[in-house]
């Protein structure tokens, strides 16, 4: 998701109040290692799986948080996380896509 | 008809494209499993003889050998394990045809055991992995 599909209503947020919003809903999982499976620990969602949807959507917050039952706020967490490690995130959807023998090539 | 478990990173709405088939559906966040890991969660389904759903496969693949290894090794009752069907992220396979690929594989596979399938995206059809 590049940043000119960052929802517009956090696009311009500070550095403070980003790290607040992240922080609010994003931590490390206790069980899996590293950045590219960090979680939202009240709702049980890995942040791959919610930036995979936001990809999937054009980054339509309100849908997504409609879909995965959650707060657009927390959804907004999301994409302002996945905007700060995209690198790390795209790679893990994308390890998870090759698990499944998706050809990436072509 | 099937009972499915949903893992905690499934779509709820899932849950109701597969419950409108006839299926029995429960979710992790039903159970408060949410910040359950795989292993709690492959027991939990396990217990209740629910099939696992998940869009993690390479974990609970992992879980489904070990689960078997394990018991060998420390000369356990083999105690089977629930069948685990693994379906990539929707923007690979929308939810709507994953629910038809899993209705396919429920009427082609009939109820089994210490089972876990992806859905390969290249072949485009399921494919036993344990």
């Amino acid at each position: 998701m590049d940043r000119s599909t960052t929802p517009s209503r956090i696009r311009d947020l500070t550095d403070q109040d980003s790290d607040d919003l992240i922080n609010r809903y994003i931590s490390l999982h206790p069980h899996r290692t590293g950045i590219a499976n960090a979680w939202l620990p009240q709702y049980g969602y890995s942040v791959w799986i919610l930036a995979d949807a936001l990809n999937d959507t054009g980054a339509d917050v309100a849908r997504v948080a409609r879909e995965y039952e959650i707060p657009e706020e927390a959804v907004e967490a999301v994409a302002l996380f996945y905007e700060r490690y995209r690198k790390t995130i795209d790679a893990r959807i994308l390890a998870n896509a090759i698990e499944f023998n998706s050809i990436l090539d072509d | 008809m099937a009972a499915l478990y949903f893992d905690a990173d499934v779509q709820p709405d899932f849950a109701g494209l597969l419950s409108a088939d006839g299926n029995e559906v429960v979710t992790a966040r039903e159970l408060l499993m949410r910040t359950a890991s795989d292993a709690e969660h492959l027991a939990e389904a396990t217990s209740r003889g629910f099939i696992v759903v998940t869009h993690n496969g390479s974990d609970f693949k992992t879980l489904c050998i070990a689960w078997r290894v394990w018991r060998q090794l420390w000369r356990l009752e083999e105690i089977p394990h629930v069948d685990v069907i693994a379906i990539p992220q929707r923007t690979l396979l929308p939810y709507a045809r994953a629910a038809r690929e899993i209705g396919m594989l429920l009427i082609r596979e009939p109820r089994l055991w210490n089972q876990c399938w992806y859905f390969d995206l290249t072949a485009e059809t399921w494919v036993r992995k344990v």
